[in-house]
C-alpha cells in the first residue's frame, strides 16, 4: 500500500512541476501571440481596404449572418473610408475564410483568402494574387456572378466559394450599412 | 560511449524514419512542402533531446510501474512549450504543421528512445542520442518534403526552379504521392543496404 | 432535420472523404503494423473503436467542463494524452478479462494504441471543429471506423501480397507504403461527395 502511494505521490509530483512549467511559459509566450495576431489582422486589413489605417470593429447578428464573421469600419483621420468584412464559406475541402474590403466609391477594394483547406495546386489556387485581383473593382450594390469571375480550371467549386462569401458580405453591407447612412 | 558515435548511429546506422521506420504519421503529412518538413525536424530536435535529457536525469526517481505515464507527462510538457514558441515566434509555420504539433507526443520515437535510451542511460549520453535521432528524423522529412516540393510544386523551399514549362504532378504532394515517395525511398535504402552487406561478404 | 443532417456529412466525412488513415495520415503506425492478417485487423479495428468512442466523449468533458473555466486550455495535450493512456490501461484490462484470445492476438498492439495519433487526433479535431458532444462522439466512432475499414481493406491485400513475387528491396515496408499509396489514390475519389 504505501509503495503504491509513494509511486502516485512521484507521478503528482512531476505533473505538477510541468504543469508550473507550462503555467509559466503560457504567460512568457501570451502576449508577443495576442500583439502577433492583432499586427497581422491589421496588416491584412489594410491591404483589402488600403486607404484606411485605423479599423473599429462593428456588431454582426449572428443567426441572421452566419457567413459573416466579423465585420470592421475603415477610417483613415476619422473619416468613413469604407468597410472589411471577414466571411466565410464552405469550399471544395472545408471552409475558406476570405477578407475583403468595400470602399466609399460602392466596388470591391481588395480581396484576401485567409485560410482554406482546398487541394494544394488546384483549389488553393484562390490564394493567388491574381485570382484574388479578378474581384477588385467590382460593383457591390448587388451580388457578384460567377460569371464575371475567371475561375481556376479544375477548381470551380473553390473559385465560386471565394465567390460565394464576396456575396454574403454585400448581402450583409446592402442590408445593414448601406440601407442607413450613406456617406 | 562516444558522443560522436551516438550522434552517428540516429543520423545514420538507426535512422529513425528510414531504418527504424518509426513517426510515420508526421512524416507523410508534413512533408508537403521542404520548409515543414525542415520546422517539423526541428521541433522534434527540440522536444526529444529535452525529454531524453530529463528523463534520464529523473531514471532513478520513477519507479518503473509508473514509467509510461512519467515519461509521456515530461514529453507532453515539452511538446506544449514548443507548440507555445512556436506560435509566438514564427506563426507561419505553426499554421503550417497544425495539429502535428500536438501530435508530436504520440510521435513513437520519442517515447520509443525514452523507453530504450534515456531510462537506461546516462544523461549527457541520452541529450545526443535525443540530438542524433532528431537530426536524422530532421534529414530525412527535409528530404522527403524537398522531392515531394520540387515533382509536385516546381519549387524548392518556395523558389521555382523547374522553369515555366513544368506541369507539376500535383499527386505528390497529395496523400498518395507521400506514400509511394516514402516507398520507393524504403526500397532504395534497402537496395544500398544489401549492396553493402555483398561487399563485406566478398572481402 | 438539419441537424441530423450534419451528423450524416460528419459520419461520411470521417469514414470516407476525411478517412484518417488514407487522407489525414493518422494512425499510420499501427496501420503498418498490424495490417498483416485481416482477423487481426479486426480486432485492432474493434479496440480502437471502443477507445476513441470513449476519450473523445472523455476529453470532450474534461475540455470543457475543466479546462476552459481554469482557462486552462494549454494544458490540452497533457490532460488528453494521460485521459488516453488511463483509457487504454482500463481497456487492456476489460479485453483481459473477456477475451483472453483476443487479448493475445492484439499483443504488444493494445498498449501502443496510446500512441495511435488517430486517438489523440480526433479528441483535438473535436475541439477544433467545436462539436457538440453528439458530434463528438459521432466524429469519434465514424474516424475509428475510417480506420477500420483502411486497415482491414490493407491487411486483406497484404495476404494476397505475402504470396507474390516481389523485388527483394521491395519486401515489407517499401511494397506496404505503395500499396498504401493506390488505395489512398482510389479514396481520393471521395473528394467531392460532400458539397
Amino acid at each position: 500500500m504505501p509503495n503504491t502511494l509513494k509511486m502516485g505521490f512521484k507521478l503528482l509530483l512531476i505533473t505538477v512541476i510541468a504543469t508550473f512549467a507550462l503555467a509559466l511559459t503560457q504567460m512568457i509566450t501570451e502576449e508577443p501571440i495576442k500583439v502577433r495576431a492583432e499586427k497581422a489582422s491589421n496588416e491584412a486589413r489594410t491591404a483589402v481596404l488600403s486607404s484606411a489605417d485605423e479599423f473599429i470593429e462593428l456588431e454582426v447578428d449572428e443567426e441572421a449572418y452566419p457567413n459573416v464573421i466579423r465585420a470592421f469600419k475603415g477610417l483613415a483621420d476619422g473619416n468613413l473610408e469604407g468597410y472589411v468584412f471577414q466571411v466565410s464559406n464552405r469550399g471544395y475541402g472545408g471552409n475558406l475564410e476570405v477578407l475583403v474590403g468595400f470602399n466609399n466609391e460602392g466596388t470591391l477594394s481588395g480581396l484576401r483568402v485567409i485560410s482554406h483547406k482546398e487541394t494544394p495546386g488546384l483549389g488553393a489556387k484562390v490564394q493567388d494574387s491574381h485570382y484574388c485581383e479578378q474581384y477588385k473593382g467590382l460593383p457591390v450594390d448587388e451580388e457578384i456572378s460567377s460569371n464575371e469571375i475567371n475561375v481556376i480550371s479544375g477548381a470551380t467549386v473553390s473559385s465560386n466559394a471565394v465567390t460565394s462569401a464576396v456575396n454574403h458580405a454585400i448581402d450583409f453591407y446592402q442590408a445593414e450599412l448601406k440601407g442607413g447612412s450613406d456617406s | 560511449m562516444k558522443v560522436k558515435n551516438i550522434l552517428i548511429n540516429g543520423i545514420f546506422k538507426e535512422n529513425p524514419i528510414f531504418r527504424l521506420v518509426l513517426g510515420m504519421c508526421p512524416t507523410l503529412a508534413v512533408t508537403t512542402a521542404a520548409v515543414n518538413g525542415l520546422a517539423m525536424g526541428m521541433a522534434v530536435i527540440f522536444v526529444l533531446s529535452a525529454s531524453n535529457l530529463v528523463i534520464s536525469l529523473l531514471r532513478n526517481f520513477i519507479p518503473d510501474k509508473i514509467r509510461i505515464p512519467a515519461f509521456v507527462v515530461i514529453i507532453a510538457s515539452f511538446v506544449t512549450i514548443a507548440g507555445m514558441l512556436m506560435e509566438a515566434f514564427v506563426p507561419a509555420l505553426y499554421d503550417a504543421l497544425g495539429l502535428f504539433i500536438p501530435l508530436i507526443v504520440v510521435n513513437c520515437i520519442i517515447l520509443g528512445r525514452a523507453e530504450a535510451f534515456a531510462s537506461k542511460n546516462k544523461p549527457f549520453d541520452s541529450l545526443f542520442d535525443g540530438i542524433g535521432m532528431g537530426i536524422g528524423f530532421t534529414l530525412a522529412l527535409t528530404i522527403l518534403g524537398i522531392i515531394r516540393e520540387i515533382i509536385g510544386a516546381g519549387t524548392i523551399f518556395g523558389y521555382p526552379i523547374m522553369g515555366q514549362s513544368f506541369e507539376p504532378a500535383i499527386i505528390m504532394i497529395m496523400p498518395p504521392g507521400a506514400f509511394i515517395t516514402l516507398g520507393l525511398i524504403l526500397a532504395l535504402v534497402n537496395k544500398l543496404d544489401s549492396g553493402k552487406f555483398k561487399h563485406g561478404e566478398e572481402t | 432535420m438539419e441537424y441530423f443532417g450534419k451528423i450524416f456529412i460528419i459520419l461520411l466525412s470521417s469514414i470516407l472523404v476525411n478517412n484518417f488513415i488514407m487522407s489525414r495520415f493518422l494512425g499510420i503506425c499501427p496501420f503498418l503494423g498490424v495490417s498483416k492478417r485481416v482477423s487481426t485487423a479486426i480486432g485492432m479495428g474493434a479496440a480502437v473503436t471502443f477507445v476513441m468512442a470513449l476519450a473523445s466523449v472523455i476529453t470532450y468533458l474534461a475540455y470543457y467542463f475543466i479546462l476552459e473555466p481554469l482557462e486552462m486550455q494549454y494544458m490540452q495535450t497533457l490532460a488528453f494524452i494521460l485521459i488516453i493512456a488511463t483509457l487504454v490501461q482500463f481497456v487492456e484490462m476489460v479485453i483481459q478479462k473477456i477475451s483472453p484470445s483476443l487479448y493475445q492476438a492484439l499483443g504488444v498492439y493494445l498498449p501502443l494504441i496510446t500512441t495511435n495519433c488517430a486517438v489523440l487526433g480526433v479528441a483535438i479535431l473535436n475541439i477544433e471543429e467545436g462539436y457538440d458532444l453528439f458530434q463528438t462522439l459521432v466524429n469519434g466512432i465514424g474516424g475509428a471506423l475510417g480506420f477500420t475499414l483502411a486497415i482491414v481493406l490493407f491487411a486483406g491485400i497484404r495476404e494476397r501480397l505475402e504470396l507474390s513475387d516481389i523485388p527483394e528491396p521491395f519486401k515489407g515496408f517499401p511494397i506496404a507504403m505503395i500499396t498504401a499509396g493506390l488505395m489512398s489514390v482510389a479514396f481520393l475519389g471521395f473528394q467531392g461527395l460532400i458539397k
